[in-house]
């Protein structure tokens, strides 16, 4: 006797499931788990492409070196002082994601745009350390990662993309 | 059948209560109601991003630009409806679907912009599973439906248990060891290979991923600090999880043993967040986990034994 759900991979017999329901069940697991494994051949591409849900996990096969570069965003108050700002200045979705959006708009011309965009946002917030914020920029920051993690927290380079003076978006 | 046929079918079709998948029916619904539902807000602001960042994958490669907000907003309104059903269990022939593909298309949408969170990864793929499942036919409104009928008829009901609801455990545990397989996999596959284990790479991966928190004001873990100097833990920790991820697979022939592997991944997460402040939600709750176990316990102690009895 069989009970046959149409969209339950659950025919069943009466000590559970029938031999057409292992089929369909066995079938449908071995699709699954051929899907989750498919993206292992991603490691021996030239040019591997990464997925979702479907994943090779390329952040652990990532060439690391002893320098790190990063494009991030930076305020000077009204005393030259700098500060760092939030890359929630920048966008939604996740510090990471913002992260590859500064870079991709950087890498791609569009950091101007994007400092315009933080120096409005820092206009209209204005509290906390934003209070004093008089000048903006999207900068590129290159780091050696033993004397930063040492306490040296200074880049060894960094080079200004775009600058927004607050007075400017103001106006 | 022969011998390696009957090994395979004992193996894959095991026999589970019917409560035990729904059980893991409900946790993961309320874990995806949670996720979303506190972050729509956030997934509406990602959805009016400038187009240009948009970059679609998976199923929303069909996609040459992003769909309108107001249409992304009554597609995550309909997950979400589809959620609670899910986690209901009403319809669920007609929700379960419904609510894994939303959930597929929805979070692919959301990791179409410049950025894939990985961490969702396992989420969809179990909700794929439970969602096509019976995971139903205990403790949900269906079973309720069910009782009822059958009470009136017969005057009493049969606990379900059965192989139809021990394989889509056996898929899901099969899908979660086996994302940590590739994770083990990147790594050997990796410009280092198998020196990946030396640890030095482990501790740049932590290193970088401190100083971008830094830089961009999220601040970095203070242990990510105290313990960069400490190379020969990194490589202890290398070889550990280097381990943890390649055995992965071989864990699901014994029980005790894929319960001790998960505890060492849920372990893993922890360490994880305490160095580099990356909280993996499903992981570090313990929920990615709970399929290695007879969580249907849980709801005994509620006074549903089986899943038929309803307190």
């Amino acid at each position: 006797m069989f009970e046959i759900n149409r969209n339950h991979l659950s025919v069943t017999g009466e000590n559970g499931l029938s031999t057409q329901g292992k089929w369909l069940a066995g079938g449908f697991s071995l699709a699954m788990i051929g899907a989750v494994l498919w993206p292992l051949a991603e490691n021996w591409r030239e040019q591997p492409q990464d997925n979702f849900p479907l994943s090779y996990y390329p952040m652990f096969s990532a060439k690391r070196s002893k320098k790190a570069k990063v494009s991030y965003l930076v305020g000077y108050d009204s005393r030259g002082q700098r500060h760092i700002l939030s890359y929630k200045l920048a966008g939604s979705g996740g510090m990471n994601q913002v992260r590859r959006q500064i870079r991709f708009l950087v890498k791609n011309g569009h950091a101007e745009k994007l400092c315009h965009n933080v120096a409005e946002r820092v206009a209209q917030q204005r509290k906390g350390v934003l209070t004093d914020i008089v000048r903006v920029q999207v900068v590129t920051g290159t780091y050696r990662l033993d004397t930063y993690f040492q306490g040296d927290r200074r880049p060894l380079s960094e080079n200004v993309h775009a600058e927004y003076i607050l007075e400017e978006v103001a106006s | 059948m022969s011998w390696f046929t009957k090994q395979i079918d004992s193996f894959w079709f095991t026999k589970a209560p019917a409560s035990r998948l729904a059980m893991l029916r409900i946790i993961l619904g309320l874990y995806t109601l949670y996720y979303v539902g506190r972050r729509f807000s956030m997934f509406m602001r990602v959805a009016k991003n400038d187009p240009v960042l948009f970059k679609p994958i998976g199923v929303a490669t069909h996609l040459k630009e992003p769909i309108a907000p107001a249409v992304f907003r009554k597609l995550l309104i309909t997950l979400l409806i589809a959620n609670v059903a899910f986690v209901f269990g009403w319809r669920h022939r007609y929700t379960g679907p419904l609510f894994a593909t939303l959930l597929l298309w929805i979070l692919c949408y959301r990791n179409s912009w410049s950025m894939i969170y990985h961490s969702d990864n396992t989420i969809v793929l179990h909700a794929i599973i439970l969602g096509l499942a019976p995971a139903a036919d205990a403790l949900s409104l269906d079973s309720c439906k069910q009782i009822l009928a059958g009470s009136s008829e017969n005057g009493a009901t049969t606990p379900k248990s059965g192989a139809q609801y021990g394989w889509p455990i056996q898929l899901i545990n099969s899908v979660t060891v086996i994302t940590y397989f590739l994770s083990g996999v990147a790594k050997v596959k990796g410009p280092l290979g198998w020196k990946w284990g030396s640890g030095e790479s482990l501790r740049s991966q932590i290193a970088v991923d401190g100083l971008r928190k830094d830089v961009l004001g999220e601040g970095a873990s203070n242990l990510a600090f105290t313990l960069y100097n400490q190379t020969t833990l990194f490589k202890i920790l290398a070889i550990g999880s280097l381990i943890m991820e390649l055995i992965a697979p071989a864990v699901l022939f014994d029980k005790r043993v894929s319960r001790l592997w998960a505890a060492g991944a849920f372990l893993l997460h922890w360490g994880i967040y305490f160095v580099m402040k990356i909280t993996f939600r499903y992981q570090l709750t313990g929920l990615l986990y709970t399929s290695f176990f007879d969580i249907e316990r849980v709801a005994a102690m509620f006074g549903n034994k089986d899943g038929i009895k309803i307190a």
